[in-house]
């Protein structure tokens, strides 16, 4: 048996399905909504992220379930047991929630070593000096830092003071884990090196983990379930795929991944989810199989929103639901070619395969794959 | 209240109410410091403004509500000239003790003036001592017939009458802007040392010579740490008591203070009279801290960019030497010359203005600190034990204060953290004989009158926001997130303070410390209003001694004093290490 | 025979020695304090000695002087090696401040003040802040008090001493040695042009009362302060400060100032004693009499009146003329052969004071505003 699941496997909490459980969070500060009726559950062992711009309110959220923040309304609950609930002059304090907490400036303190800081949980928990030894040695042994461990914190490297928050999050096996925008300090390379060890510890250790970050790519890879969060609210709750593929409306699309978002109207629905678009530009209107999001009825105003690895490029003309316009931009980028191409008024992304050969100035015609058409809520 | 208790991870957990979450550790805490800031500090002040209102008969025990005492400050004979005087005293000093901490901070942080690195603990060393002492060497350096300088310029130099005199208010302006020049210096020369060389380097790279460079991109933004110093050597100087004192009180010269001591303790005494004076003077300089505080301090932060480098350096040439004498010459008039004068009068039995080998004693030495030589001083010797321990506890409670204020003004946010900082921006502006004034008033009734704890009382209350200073400025360093994964891992709000806020802040509290402890021992115009028989403070022992004994017994407890002070200087230095001394 | 005769004998001896044995043990039971103590203080004794403590706040009294006087204290009433007496010292003003503060608290930390005040005394007894006395030794200083024109008020303040301005000088200044004053003429000549000490009668009591009393005996003093004027003085008010200036040659001439100063100084350096001389004004020494009185609610009234007692007689007047160079009112005294060379003859000196001491209070103001708009 692995460390981590060793770890995770001597917790025995029993509550099964929602493990965590948010309703109705509500924070004001002043007049302004910071969190406006965020409710969503996470159930035991799954990863969580929180993904939105600064201001969305992830961070609130998540310091109102550490207990740094007092929230106006709603309640939180974890394993059963409510951490917060103004309504019932509930309120439980920061350091009796068993939850361990990385920050996003690591908060390693500069005067202990490596291992103190780690063994700082323990000893809060006057767990017997042998023992804390022993649990010190192995989650430094999980996060690759058993070299580090007599260093003080400032001898170390962000990355290395990275996973020292980690090892001293998870040491007391908390029932929680909360990261508050973890990796933003990182340089690029370490970032992503970082996600996938990251995501490799927690799921060993197993502990249910609730992830901030404004980075989609960082969610994507990471997350078992995405919420993204906007002006204090929800847009989306989802799995990275569905988020991707499924972005119910304009501002999700938007902020997952690269997509091409023009106005449209839905002019019919031929199934279940699925219908027809009308989209214009200033050459002229087409009509565009789609698939159709929620809310979407005939005659509704849309947007549509194609993934650039979606739209097909080609010299042909493919058809009635063809594009046709000119390649301004084809910057050759090693497995693909990144291309604008001019439509009317609007300005095409596409991803096209290096053996296309496409050049700028030429004429092309775009074709649009309707099963990654999706016409949104504005 | 709904109670789950879980066996996992080894902490109990409850769901608390919100009332009991109400009394935690940390809100009982900010509660009681909060009372004992505002009963420290409010309290005496209000006592001191209700006494202003209130006007003494003739027969000097019975008192009526009125405004007279208020009438009399611009009418009585004495009063206004004492303000016009405190007015010219403040400004001058302003002016004299910027020009030294400007050039010196300048010569320092930004040429290749030869040596400046050793020379640059040595520029602080008047901060430290005490002016008061400063005061008598001065008087006996160039105080009319008897200053020793005067005297050898009459024997060697053929000069008739006296060259110098210092006991005016010329003299006081002299004492006063020396002995605040470092002020002045540590904020100039923090403020040009943390300058980004970039920003002069684009002027010159733009075509700006030096001077031009210096005088439109340097000298503005350094602007704002001028005017934080000129301010606070000004404020300081209005509520300066000892110089005036010393050398202009007695001549016919009073100042504000002076003025405000005569109507505590003086033939004419009338405290409420004094009252009055108090709010005058308590009202403008309170209001300068503030503008200085709210309004100039902060913009003193845009150059700083928290990298270390070094700023340009001037190549002066030949005129580097020049530099290093006009620092040296410093150095000599404000550190060595008196203190070789005190050291010179202490031995003689009697001063005389001249240097008599054959009357050399260390007699005043023994009398002054020998507690059991049969011809003892009481208040000189008392002085001496009162003042360590005075010293002692002071800075530690003070600091324990200021830690727990620090904390209540930088890590929680609403109203009462503002209310909190302008609560410690107030004993600062007030003169401390007047805080001294209102502590006896409002104490007289309590056991703590007519002891040391009385004078602990003023010292904490005036002294404490320097302290709350030095911590704050390490706190603003250190991010929240710090504290907050203490919280997260499982500590209460006292063993986060304990285990990590504390030791985080090390730094500032031994600065903190070091710098209380220093000022509790120069301490002059509190422990003078508040002293009486066995509580004798070591500066109200020289006040003793050249109240009712003379010149040479003074000089010789006043050059002890000096030496105390300065051995804490270096022990400081030595412990603390280079950055240490901020003001 | 042999048995009668011892018999007899033994009865003899027994006879013998019981008185002795009585009063072996009479002497050996009775405290031992000075056989020649008053009622009055031998009422007061054993309460002193309970309360243990006793603190004096004046301006007088040096370290010398308080640590001889509370010798001399403990001694002569046996109050024991535990008994401690404070000698609290602090300027004239600041003596009155802080018992008129206390005596308005209601909290007392002060038991005897002694000061030149009878303004504040005379106002104090009206209002019952002060002790009622029974002093077996007033009555020898009463005679001499009311004659020197000092007011007292007994049995609630006596008048246990005096001081006195006396013109001092430096003869070893250039220019003054043939100087001698016996006059205040003498004082004011001309030709003495800064060699003078103006003394600050905005700053302390003792001026104004000297000055208001010369006034009374006749002297003018709008001359007076021309006079001295025209000699271009130096400033001052503390006597100390003044003495220095003297030593120092400064200003080698004061006009009033204590011998006890100069004692002092001699002391600290005797050959002082050749150069610093002093005289009396035939126009009258003004006699400042200390006030001695004992605050009500106290905490050691009866060491504090035992102490008032001590002054009042003569051991303890010895102490303190000895000490301060100052005058005793008691009828006969005589000062110890130390101080008779600093102290004039009380006889056949004029001595004056005032006749209303607390009327001229309210003569002080004008007599401020007056000097103040010739000196400063």
């Amino acid at each position: 048996m692995s460390v981590g699941s060793a770890i995770g496997a001597m917790d025995n909490k029993n509550a099964a399905g929602h493990y965590v459980e948010v309703e109705g969070l509500v924070k004001l500060y002043g007049n302004d909504r910071a969190v406006d009726d965020v409710s969503f559950s996470v159930p035991k062992g799954k990863f969580l992220t929180l993904l939105g711009p600064s201001g969305c309110g992830k961070t609130t959220t998540l310091m109102s379930i550490a207990g740094l923040h007092t929230i106006d309304a709603g309640q939180i609950r974890v394993g059963g047991v409510v951490y917060t609930a103004p309504a019932e002059g509930l309120f439980l304090p920061p350091e009796k929630r068993d939850i361990g907490m990385v920050f996003q400036s690591y908060a390693i303190w500069p005067h202990m070593t490596v291992a103190e800081n780690v063994a700082y949980p323990l000893e809060i928990r006057k767990v017997a000096r042998a023992e804390i030894d022993a649990r010190v040695a192995d989650v430094l042994k999980l996060v690759g830092l058993s070299q580090m461990a007599s260093k003080l914190a400032t001898q170390l490297s962000g990355g290395q003071q990275q996973r020292a928050a980690l090892a001293r999050a998870i040491v007391p096996r908390p029932r929680l884990l909360l990261f508050d925008e973890p990796l933003s300090n990182l340089d690029l390379k370490l970032r992503e090196q970082m996600r996938v060890e990251l995501k490799r510890i927690q799921h060993e250790v197993g502990i249910t983990s609730i992830y901030v970050t404004h980075d989609q790519a960082e969610a994507l890879v990471m997350s078992d379930e995405i919420i993204v969060m906007s002006k204090g609210r929800i847009e989306q709750k989802g799995g990275p795929r569905e988020i991707y593929a499924r972005p119910v409306n304009a501002y999700v699309s938007n902020f997952i991944g690269v997509a091409n978002l023009l106005k449209g109207r839905v002019t019919a629905v031929t199934a279940p989810g699925r219908g027809e678009v009308e989209i214009a530009a200033a050459g002229g209107a087409v009509q565009v199989p789609c698939l159709l999001g929620k809310g979407m009825a005939a005659g509704a105003d849309a947007v549509v929103s194609v993934r650039p690895e979606n739209v097909e490029a080609s010299r042909q003309n493919g058809g009635a639901a063809a594009l046709e316009g000119e390649v301004i931009q084809a910057i050759f980028l090693g497995n693909c070619v990144d291309c604008r191409v001019r439509w009317g008024d609007f300005e095409w992304k596409v991803m096209a395969h290096p053996r296309a050969g496409l050049k700028t100035g030429e004429k092309v015609y775009l074709r649009l794959d309707p099963e990654h058409t999706l016409a949104v809520l504005p | 209240m709904s109670t789950q208790t879980l066996a996992d991870g080894g902490l109990e957990q409850q769901a608390v109410s919100r009332w009991r979450s109400l009394v935690t550790q940390e809100s009982v805490a900010t509660i009681v410091v909060s009372v004992i800031v505002a009963a420290a500090v409010i309290l005496p002040l209000f006592v001191l403004v209700v006494s202003s209102f209130r006007v003494l008969d003739s027969g000097g025990f019975d008192t009526t509500w009125g405004l007279d005492n208020y009438r009399t400050l611009y009418t009585d004979r004495v009063i206004p000239k004492a303000f016009l005087n405190t007015l010219a005293v403040s400004a001058g000093s302003t002016v004299l003790a910027t020009f030294f901490g400007v050039s010196l901070a300048w010569i320092n942080a930004r040429t290749n003036c030869p040596g400046r690195d050793r020379l640059e603990p040595f520029n602080l060393i008047p901060f430290f001592l005490s002016p008061f002492v400063g005061a008598i060497a001065w008087h006996n350096l160039a105080g009319g017939k008897t200053g020793l300088l005067n005297s050898w310029a009459r024997d060697y130099l053929g000069v008739h009458g006296n060259l110098l005199n210092v006991d005016n208010l010329l003299g006081v302006i002299w004492v006063t802007g020396i002995f605040f020049a470092p002020l002045v210096y540590l904020f100039v020369v923090g403020s040009l040392r943390r300058m980004d060389p970039s920003l002069e380097d684009s002027a010159r790279t733009t075509g700006a010579g030096l001077l031009r460079t210096a005088t439109t991109i340097t000298l503005p933004l350094v602007a704002p740490g001028i005017l934080s110093g000129m301010i606070i050597v000004f404020v300081t100087s209005a509520g300066e008591f000892g110089v005036p004192f010393k050398l202009s009180a007695p001549y016919g010269w009073q100042t504000l203070t002076t003025q405000i001591f005569s109507k505590a303790v003086g033939d004419d005494a009338n405290l409420y009279l004094g009252a009055a004076m108090s709010m005058a003077l308590g009202i403008i300089t309170v209001l300068l801290i503030w503008i200085q505080q709210a309004y100039i301090a902060p913009r003193s932060f845009t150059t700083v960019t928290g990298k270390g480098f070094r700023p340009n350096v001037i190549d002066l040439g030949g005129w580097k030497w020049l530099a290093l004498a006009f620092n040296v010459t410093f150095l000599l008039i404000a550190v060595v010359l008196p203190i070789l004068c005190l050291l010179v009068v202490s031995l003689h039995p009697v001063w005389q203005a001249e240097i008599i080998p054959k009357d050399l004693t260390l007699h005043n030495y023994v009398r002054t600190l020998d507690f059991w030589a049969p011809d003892h001083i009481s208040a000189a010797t008392n002085g001496i034990v009162n003042s360590f321990i005075l010293a002692f506890l002071g800075a530690t409670i003070a600091m324990i204060l200021s830690l727990v204020v620090s904390y209540m003004i930088h890590r929680t946010k609403g109203f009462g953290a503002r209310l909190l900082d302008f609560l410690c921006v107030v004993p600062v502006g007030f003169p401390g004989i007047v805080l001294a004034m209102g502590v006896l008033v409002t104490y007289i009734k309590t056991p703590i009158y007519a002891t040391l704890w009385i004078i602990l009382l003023g010292y904490i209350t005036r002294f404490f926001p320097y302290g709350q200073r030095n911590i704050s400025s390490v706190m603003l360093a250190i991010s929240e997130e710090l504290d907050q994964s203490s919280r997260m891992a499982g500590a209460s709000w006292f063993t986060t303070l304990r285990r990590i806020t504390i030791p985080l802040l090390k730094p500032g509290i031994f600065a903190g410390w070091v710098l209380l402890f220093i000022i509790f021992l120069r301490e002059l115009s509190i422990s003078i209003i508040l002293y009486t028989s066995g509580t004798e403070t070591l500066s109200v022992g020289v006040y003793y001694l050249t109240n009712y004994e003379n010149e040479t017994l003074t000089s010789a407890l006043s050059m002890t004093q000096t030496v105390m002070l300065l051995v804490c200087v270096y022990i400081f230095r030595r412990v603390a290490g280079r950055e240490a001394l901020t003001a | 025979m042999g048995s009668r005769h011892s018999a007899r004998a033994i009865r003899q001896l027994a006879l013998l020695a019981a008185p002795l044995a009585a009063a072996a043990l009479l002497t050996a039971t009775a405290p031992v304090y000075a056989d020649d103590l008053t009622p009055q203080e031998k009422a007061l004794v054993d309460a002193a000695r309970k309360e243990g403590e006793v603190t004096v706040l004046n301006p007088q009294f040096s370290d010398w002087t308080g640590q001889h006087l509370g010798e001399g204290f403990i001694k002569r009433y046996n109050l024991g090696p535990n008994f401690k007496f404070n000698n609290l010292r602090k300027g004239t003003g600041a003596t009155v401040a802080q018992t008129r503060q206390e005596i308005q608290a209601g909290k007392h930390t002060v038991d005897i003040l002694i000061v030149s005040a009878p303004g504040f005394f005379d106002e104090a007894s009206k209002r019952g802040a002060f002790e009622k006395l029974d002093s077996g030794y007033w009555k020898n200083h009463a005679e001499g008090v009311k004659a020197a024109g000092q007011y007292s008020n007994y049995p609630y303040v006596v008048v246990p001493f005096a001081y006195t301005f006396q013109p001092v000088w430096n003869s070893s200044c250039p220019g003054m040695e043939h100087f001698n004053a016996t006059s205040y003429a003498d004082v004011l000549k001309p030709e003495l042009k800064g060699k003078t000490i103006a003394s600050d009668l905005t700053k302390s009591f003792t001026y104004d009362n000297t000055a208001l009393a010369l006034e009374e005996a006749g002297m003018n003093l709008n001359d007076l302060w021309t006079k001295l004027k025209a000699t271009d003085p130096l400033i001052e008010f503390r006597t100390e400060p003044k003495m220095q200036m003297v030593v120092s040659c400064q200003r080698p001439l004061d006009m009033w100032n204590l011998t006890g100063r100069v004692y002092q100084d001699v002391l600290k350096k005797p050959d002082l004693i050749k150069v610093l001389k002093w005289g009396t004004y035939k126009e009258g020494q003004v006699m400042l009499g200390n006030q001695a009185a004992v605050i009500k609610g106290a905490p050691h009234p009866n060491a504090a009146k035992l102490f008032i007692e001590y002054l009042l007689s003569k051991p303890g007047t010895d102490v303190f003329v000895v000490g301060e160079m100052m005058y005793s009112f008691m009828k006969d005294y005589t000062p110890p052969p130390e101080a008779q060379k600093y102290l004039f003859d009380m006889k056949t000196t004029k001595m004056i004071g005032l006749k209303d001491w607390v009327a001229s209070q309210a003569k002080f103001k004008q007599l401020r505003a007056d000097w103040q708009t010739k000196f400063q």
